[in-house]
């Protein structure tokens, strides 16, 4: 205790140098938990907007049906799509099943003609399971057989606006064309590019008969009441669904997404260690100056018989009472920085416009703090500064104390 | 009982072999008060810093109390130092951090858990050395003479076998140098223990009961009163 | 003279704390000499392959076909007649090379699957997208061929291989269904996921057949000798208004690095900053060190200037020493990266083609990126190094000399 007292007071001793090690330390820190803050904010809203509108929770398709994102073979589908769901709605931890059909199409206002993504659904069920409604951002959610929901990035392409009619073109799952005359009954603006750049959204039954699907759907969609722990479900739905089924959560079903926002966690966390790493150099030089400049301090220590190890503890605390400090710092900096980026965002239009950067988020990044990530980040300072310290301190302790003694 | 036998030690400065010490052999009983006098690279200081297990001789060996201290490692020799020899240097060397109280209590620190025990110690030693008013004084706010007080007392508060003090006047005036020095005096009828000063000061040899005369590492002459 | 060699000398006072805090600026300099090669590398890799596989170096199209390109509007295309191209100057393009790019379905009965088709000059090609190189499996394709070569995703996604037969769906540029039996002569890997999985190529003539415009094409991108006059020589071209003509680096790719470009700028003086604490720090030490010394020069008098330049210099000494040292470590890293390459092709199988990066990223370090690394760490040395050394013009020498 005596000895953190005098490791205390031996900080002090240079009041500027330490705040300047401290702060050195805390721009590598701070910058760790902001990048964090904003990963996860990217993370969140990703998955957000994939569950609240492309898969829900966890997906039921007839089995071999999924092979990749992104692709909708119309030649593996959920043949009897009612009686499946009456059973898994009898699961106690199911809030909401919806069927949806999806498809690629085209459509035309007469002009231009561009790929889409056609997605059939349940006027009802979705409701109970997606947010699609809330969605709408122009005209109203879908009424009746004729309606569509387009996507804005669409509406803005094709020069669509409520009311405008357009034909959709389809290969059935014979192969055989077939268009639909629609009217855009609303716009929707989701924040998740593959609807609001690509979705054109109509009533299941129209896309069945479109389609000829005989009452097939491509999915049901599931909603969770616990969306945390999803395993217990997912093992609950795999009893239910039988050996012609498949079922994936949307976790499985977005790899590629988290995948990638791996790669940038690692990229980000690279930089961020460069500098912790820069200023531990700078936490080096400090102590060694420390340890230097007390040489005579050290000798008498020894003379006093203090052993190695009381000695090397005493710099050790210096280093981690710098290190703690740098280590604050470095987290009240970050969690700043953090709540502006929870509470205000980050704008990131500017800097894409229309491109697909292979992420589904809205252009305004909400950040969200990780208060775990702050925690380990501090502890990770307070580590760094104390390793670093032990080379300068074995060099002090290795001196022969009349060696030690002499040195002025 | 401390006995040198055949004492080398030879250092090495670049190139160069220095002996500073040529084969001294002394004997120094109990509670005598010893001055080892000389001019400067007479050896002095090396014969202090290895009786005080600080440094080791390059030939021959030291007995303490019995022991021999080539035969001790360095965790030994540290505990040795701890609990057996309390060392006063030319500059004092406080740790300036530290008040004089802390600076006194800090060799206790290794040796007793208990802090009240320590805390009483420590002011009355203290006092011993005139030092009671001036307990919670930081280094830099005291003369030379009060600093090497509170040295004296940091040598003394763990009631060691012997004191070893190198040039403890020489950054002293003559007034002050007279006063520490009939304080250690004192100090060492009442404490009973073995006082080892190495010095060029006459004035130090008054007060010695017998002085040690080296010169270029051999003793010169050994005289008691 | 002297004051140089005594700021040498000091500078070995105390070597090891001037090295160390040397290594921090040799370690920053390191970092930002690398990541500027990478960025440079990442994007010489991205413009080659938007002018390879893209838009060429320029590419002309009519302005309606820009404004709604998205769909593919193949009524909008350029009429390939001999005035055509004797508008484009004859120095400086290299190649000329015209395309239609348009969409279709592809598949049969249940599977069908979007894509996009690029209708090329075979031979030009070899020397703009180059695609002879990128097969993975069968042979190229030429003129008059009614064969395609698939990208490898897509080839997979249709499950489909050499020898097989691509049946295309598509719309003429009369708006009128039309549709064509291709025989699949090969399959290429760019290593750009997007491209990879929805581009297949056939001969321009076969395209032009199929979507109804002889003597037609929807875009015409060129190659010229110089790419860094890009924007000059784009501007030159006079078509009139109906014809828009787009160097690669108005590619929106650039708007987009331009702004990571400030990003990463902020992140430089950031690193840097850090770095020179350590400076910092060691010019605070040495000036609280040698208070007595800097007394004993003024009372020599020693002017205060000259005393500063002394320890600047010192400081810069060590801002020379940590530069050049990270000078040399951040090249040898990033001129055996411009070899070596660093491998992306795991990230890149997933990118779009808005972003065509990978597979193999190539670092461009350049004498010029080294030689400012450098600069900029002696630079920032002795700038934050000043904020210490400012204290010694405040030193009263009186009061310095009885200071221990």
């Amino acid at each position: 205790m005596k000895i953190l007292n005098l490791a205390w007071r031996n900080v002090f001793r240079h009041t500027r140098r330490t705040i300047i090690t401290a702060a050195a330390i805390s721009v590598g820190l701070a910058s760790m938990i902001m990048m964090n803050t904003m990963m996860n904010g990217m993370d969140k809203m990703a998955s957000r907007n994939i569950i609240d509108y492309e898969t829900s929770h966890l997906e039921v398709f007839a089995r071999g049906y999924y092979r990749e994102e992104g692709f909708f073979p119309l030649d593996t589908i959920v043949e009897d799509p009612l009686s499946l769901t009456e059973e898994i709605k009898q699961i106690r931890g199911v809030s909401g099943v919806a069927p949806r059909v999806k498809f690629h199409a085209s459509i035309t206002n007469g002009i231009d003609e561009l790929p889409v993504l056609g997605v059939g659904i349940d006027i009802e069920e979705e409701r109970k399971v997606f947010d699609t409604p809330e969605a709408v951002v122009e005209g109203r959610y879908l009424e009746q057989n004729g309606d569509v929901l387009i996507g804005a990035g669409l509406a803005r392409d094709m020069d669509l606006e409520v009311g405008s009619f357009l034909t959709m073109i389809t290969r059935d799952r014979n192969g055989t064309y077939n268009a639909l005359d629609l009217a855009v009954a609303g716009i929707i603006n989701s924040g998740h590019p593959l609807f609001d750049r690509n979705a054109a959204v109509i009533a299941i039954e129209e896309a069945q008969e479109l389609l000829a699907m005989e009452g097939a759907v491509t999915e049901l969609s599931i909603r969770a009441r616990n969306e945390n722990d999803l395993a217990p479900l997912k093992r609950e739905l795999s009893a239910v669904i039988g050996e012609e089924h498949e079922l994936y959560t949307w976790k499985e079903l977005s790899a590629s997404v988290f995948e990638i926002s791996g790669f940038k966690r690692a990229a980000q966390f690279m930089i961020a260690l460069v500098v912790v790493i820069i200023s531990a150099v700078g936490i080096v030089n400090t102590m060694l100056m420390a340890v230097m400049e007390r040489i005579p301090e050290i000798g008498t220590l020894k003379a006093m018989g203090f052993r190695k190890s009381g000695i090397m503890k005493m710099f050790l605390y210096e280093g981690g009472i710098i290190g703690i400090f740098g280590s604050l710092l470095g987290c009240a900096v970050g969690i700043l920085v953090s709540l502006y980026l929870v509470y205000v965002g980050f704008d990131m239009s500017g800097m894409f416009e229309d491109m697909d950067i292979g992420y589904p988020i809205r252009m305004v990044i909400k950040g969200e703090i990780d208060p775990r990530m702050v925690f380990y980040v501090f502890l990770f300072g307070v580590l760094v500064s104390v390793a670093v310290t032990l080379w300068p301190v074995r060099k002090a302790t290795k001196l022969e104390p009349v060696d030690a003694l002499r040195h002025v | 009982m401390i006995e040198t036998k055949d004492l080398h030690k030879d250092y090495r400065i670049g190139k160069v072999l220095f002996p500073a010490l040529r084969g001294i052999n002394i004997k120094i009983a109990e509670g005598e008060f010893t001055a080892i006098a000389g001019p400067s690279g007479s050896g002095k200081t090396t014969l202090l810093n290895i009786i005080g297990c600080l440094d080791t001789p390059t030939k021959g060996d030291v007995a303490i109390n019995g022991r021999l201290i080539s035969a001790l490692n360095a965790r030994e020799k540290a505990d040795l130092r701890k609990n057996e020899i309390g060392f006063i240097f030319q500059t004092f060397n406080l740790i300036p951090v530290l008040t004089a109280f802390e600076n006194v209590e800090l060799p206790l620190l290794l040796l007793d858990k208990d802090a009240g025990r320590r805390r009483e110690r420590v002011v009355s030693i203290l006092d011993e050395v005139g030092l009671g008013d001036f307990v919670n004084r930081r280094p830099n706010e005291m003369s030379g003479g009060q600093q090497q007080r509170v040295a004296i007392a940091r040598a003394l508060v763990k009631q060691p076998s012997m004191v070893l003090a190198d040039e403890p006047t020489a950054n002293l005036d003559s007034t002050t140098a007279r006063e520490i020095l009939s304080l250690m005096q004192v100090l060492n009828d009442k404490h009973k223990a073995t006082f080892i000063f190495s010095t060029h000061d006459q004035l130090v040899m008054e007060f010695a009961r017998r002085v040690i005369r080296l010169r270029d590492g051999k003793v010169a002459a050994d005289e008691s009163k | 003279m002297q004051i140089f060699k005594l700021a040498y000398r000091n500078f070995f006072r105390n070597t090891r704390r001037s090295i160390i805090s040397g290594i921090s600026v040799a370690l920053a300099i390191t970092v930002i000499i690398f990541a500027q090669s990478y960025i440079k590398g990442i994007f010489a890799n991205m413009a080659e392959n938007v002018t390879k596989l893209i838009s060429g170096h320029i590419r002309i199209t009519t302005s309606e076909y820009e404004r709604r390109e998205r769909m593919l509007p193949l009524s909008e295309s350029i009429e390939l007649t001999p005035e055509f191209y004797a508008s484009l100057p004859e120095d400086n393009i290299e190649l000329t090379s015209a395309r239609i790019k348009f969409g279709v379905i592809l598949g049969e009965e249940e599977l069908s699957v979007p894509a996009i088709g690029y209708a090329i000059d075979p031979e030009t090609e070899r020397n703009i997208a180059g695609l002879h190189q990128r097969l993975v499996k069968g042979s190229y394709i030429e003129s008059g061929d009614r064969a395609a070569i698939v990208g490898k995703g897509l080839a997979e996604r249709m499950n489909i291989t050499v020898g097989d037969t691509l049946t295309i769906i598509t719309r003429t540029a009369y708006d009128s269904p039309a549709g064509m039996n291709l025989l699949v002569n090969g399959i290429f890997s760019v290593g750009i996921g997007d491209i990879d999985r929805s581009i297949f190529y056939i001969p321009l003539d076969i395209g032009q057949e199929l979507l109804d415009l002889e003597g037609r094409a929807s875009e015409v991108a060129l190659l010229i000798s110089e790419p860094g006059q890009a924007v000059e020589i784009a501007r030159a071209i006079e078509l009139g208004p109906e014809y828009s003509v787009v160097p690669f680096q108005q590619n929106m790719l650039l708007q987009y690095m331009n702004v990571a470009n400030t990003i990463y700028g902020i992140m430089y003086l950031i690193i840097l900053l850090v770095a020179c604490s350590a400076i910092a720090n060691t010019m605070l030490m040495i000036v609280f060190e040698r208070t007595k010394e800097i007394g004993m020069m003024k009372a020599l008098g020693m002017g205060n200037m000259a005393i500063v330049g002394l320890f600047t210099i010192e400081a810069g000494i060590i801002g020379i020493v940590g530069s050049a040292a990270g000078a040399v470590s951040g090249s040898l890293l990033s001129y055996w990266l411009k070899y070596q390459g660093i491998d992306m092709s795991m990230l890149s199988a997933t990118a779009s083609a808005d972003i065509p990066y990978g597979p193999i990223i190539y670092l461009a370090p350049t004498p010029l990126i080294v030689l400012t690394g450098f600069l900029l760490g002696l630079f920032m040395t002795i700038v934050v190094a000043l904020l210490p050394i400012r204290r010694i013009t405040k030193i009263d020498p009186a009061k310095a000399l009885k200071t221990i």
